[in-house]
């Protein structure tokens, strides 16, 4: 009997595996076709044709590499500033005695429920206003930290004993070589899982880019990418599906080297103590 | 430094922060500007002036043209033309309005023909000069850029609403010839044989990206008026409703195919699935990429109520002076005529986009070429009349537009179509009263 639930279990996860990665696996489809065979053969799973030209028009035409070069430098200066700001502030709120620190958890949390789009044109209006438009630090700056980070990050410090707490400052540590020495290596789960959302939103974010990066020299990978979207003249479905599969690439890995801590910082995994 | 500062300067840090990730607002005012109207241009010294374009992607080849032609002319006159990264029209606008909100006020802007209203009542652009246009330019399309007798939009990439048909698929029904589907009843005759010969609907008018010019262009194709004089809607008639009554009778006969999306009803036009798509000249470049040899296909006239045969609105994209300064849009005007110059119009609708030429000098130069496919030649040959695409009171363009594809979404969903378009009618007359 035992077999069989191990069989419908494996089955129920192998069909899992299968129904997520049809989707890839489809961009890859289209990615390799000519355009006359985007359509056709509709349940192919194997183009008739390779066409692997689509990677090279998709990387010339649509400047990829320039693009995937400012979306990493983006993505990465986002990361680094908001673990910079956030760690700290998710310390102080989780493991600081502090008055006014539930006003302050309550703002966090607060942040957390006001839609991105709300404050995205009082926010274009001040980067304007401060000569940052159409610059790097003008896709980079109104990111610098993050609600969800601070929220999330307290609470994978909330697990963390107080008694590690007492015995750092025992020891005679003070707050920062608390932080660094024992609250990050213990938080480090959670701080990776934000990592890798952190990337993950910003890599793939086109309205943000899209309103304050006018110069092709700034478009990142999604803003590309519009060059194979024109409504106006219909969708080129190959060379999006290779540009996508390019830009798509670098998350992949990213998200694979990360896995492991990723899972344990979303599943709420035990510190290690 | 004591615990109690390093916690006060870590509050403060974690109070910066909290104030950083979206809840401060900046207080910064949007300062309305004037629109000047055109200097002379020997007037004008051009080591001055610095022009700002704002345009789409789609006009890049044509862009480059211009610039080099106006540059030649005005060596000294700076020009920082680079397109937004944007998709569509809607996004192009949003990101012009957002920077004219900040004060980075383009001299001159593409804009989607839709929009032509909403820039007109909200910005009032400067008219254009159309002394600078060439004699070769088709001054008929310069309409589809009118408003109340003044034209404000050099058209340039423009696009009427098309029946696209699978000639193959007609030929395997017996069905006739795409040519000879003049109305609207010939079209439901055409998919009955169609779709009993393939079992499946075969019909799709997607209601999704350009509902409000797919049921303009079958009410204004069928003789009757879109929208009246007083701004009010015009399409309550018996006949306007018959026309738009295409998609309840497709749906109820079980021929259209319900695909909402547009790039999906391409899809399934260019897989085969779709034996008639009504959509726009200008995607007839791609859709020829995407078909291939896989089967004969031809665009045709839309067809209409009866054998009426009315202007259809005009789509596709213009240009439009906003510039507060009277030199800039005397260049601003200098460098519209060089977009519009038989080469940079060639450029602008030659095989990358299929749009309908509006310089005869360019039509004639693409219909001359290899390039000139029988698909491509109906776009590069369009000549009929094209009216203004929507003509609703710009304050209340997107949510009169919204009301429209409400509407063509119940009719394609097989509502009724006299009570559908009469409540329409009814919501669009309060929407534009308020």
């Amino acid at each position: 009997m035992i077999y069989v639930f191990r069989a419908a279990r494996w089955l129920v996860i192998s069909l899992a595996v299968l129904v997520s990665l049809f989707p890839f696996y489809w961009m890859l489809r289209t990615a390799v076709s000519p355009a006359d065979e985007v359509f056709f053969d509709g349940i192919s799973l194997i183009p008739t044709s390779f066409d692997w030209s689509n990677f090279s028009r998709a990387w010339t035409e649509a400047s990829l590499g320039q693009a995937i070069l400012i979306g990493s430098v983006m993505t990465l200066s986002i990361l680094a500033l908001q673990l910079i700001t956030c760690i700290p502030a998710a310390y102080v709120l989780a493991k600081v005695r502090m008055r006014g620190k539930g006003v302050a958890l309550a703002i966090v949390i607060g942040c957390l429920l006001v839609p991105g789009q709300v404050s995205l044109i009082p926010i274009f209006i001040g980067i304007n206003s401060v000569g940052l438009a159409d610059s790097l630090p003008g896709l980079v700056l109104p990111y610098m930290t993050s609600a969800f980070g601070i929220f999330l990050l307290r609470q994978q410090m909330m697990a963390i004993p107080d008694s590690l707490m007492d015995a750092a400052r025992t020891d005679g540590l003070g707050h920062f070589r608390t932080l660094r020495n024992v609250v990050v290596p213990m938080a480090a789960p959670g701080i990776a899982a934000f990592s890798v959302f952190s990337v993950f939103t910003h890599w793939n974010d086109y309205m943000w880019p899209l309103l304050i990066a006018r110069s092709p020299d700034l478009a990142t990978p999604p803003l590309a990418l519009a060059l194979f979207q024109q409504a106006d003249a219909g969708f080129d479905y190959s060379a999006l599906a290779a540009g996508a599969a390019i830009v798509t690439a670098p998350v992949i890995v990213l998200f694979l080297i990360a896995q492991r801590r990723f899972v344990q910082g979303m599943s709420g995994a035990e510190i290690p103590g | 430094m004591s615990s109690k500062r390093l916690s006060l300067s870590l509050g403060t840090l974690a109070a910066g922060s909290i104030l950083l990730s979206g809840c401060a607002a900046s207080g910064a005012s949007i300062s309305a500007v004037s629109v000047a109207a055109a200097a002379n241009i020997a007037d004008c010294n051009p080591a001055e002036n610095t022009i700002t374009v704002t345009y789409g992607q789609m006009a890049n080849e044509a862009m480059a043209i211009a610039v080099a032609n106006l540059q030649k002319t005005y060596p000294d006159l700076t020009i920082n033309a680079t397109p937004p990264s944007t998709s569509n029209y809607n996004e192009l606008t949003q990101t012009i309005v957002a920077d004219i909100a900040v004060g980075n006020r383009p001299d001159l802007i593409m804009t989607g023909l839709g929009q032509l209203q909403f820039w007109v009542d909200t910005y009032s652009p400067s008219p254009i000069d159309a002394s600078v246009l060439r004699p070769t330019y088709k001054t008929q399309f310069l309409g589809a850029g009118t408003v109340d007798g003044t034209v404000y939009l050099a058209t340039n990439q423009i696009s009427a609403t098309v029946l696209l048909v699978n000639q193959d698929a007609l030929d395997s029904a017996d069905a006739g010839e795409a040519k000879d589907i003049e109305t609207l009843d010939d079209l439901v005759a055409a998919a009955e044989k169609v779709s009993a010969d393939t079992g499946q609907p075969s019909v799709s008018i997607p209601t999704d990206g350009l509902p409000e010019w797919f049921s303009q262009a079958l009410v204004q194709g069928s003789g009757e008026t879109y929208v009246n004089a007083d701004g009010t809607a015009g399409f309550g008639s018996e006949k306007a409703i018959e026309a738009l009554s295409i998609w309840p009778t497709l749906k109820n006969k079980n021929l259209e195919l319900g695909v909402v999306n547009n790039q999906d009803a391409i899809a399934q036009f260019i897989g085969g699935n779709a034996a008639f798509l009504v959509y726009t000249t200008s995607t007839i470049a791609t859709i020829q990429e995407g078909i291939g040899d896989a089967f004969d296909w031809m665009p045709v006239d839309l067809p209409s109520v009866g054998e009426e045969e009315g202007a259809l609105p005009a789509g596709g994209n213009g240009w439009i002076v906003l510039s507060e300064d009277a030199c800039r849009a005397a260049y601003s005007n200098a460098l519209i005529a060089e977009l519009l110059s038989p080469e940079a119009v060639a450029a602008a609708s030659g095989t990358s986009y299929s749009y309908i030429p509006v310089d005869t000098e360019a039509g004639d130069a693409l219909l001359a070429s290899d390039a000139a496919t029988k698909q491509l030649t109906y776009a590069w040959s369009y000549d009929k009349p094209l009216t203004p695409w929507g003509g609703f009171a710009g304050k209340d363009t997107m949510e009169v537009f919204d009301t429209v594809r409400l509407m063509t979404q119940k009719l394609q969903s097989g509502a009724d179509a006299t009570e559908t378009v009469n409540e329409t009618v009814t919501n669009i007359n309060q929407i534009v009263s308020e």
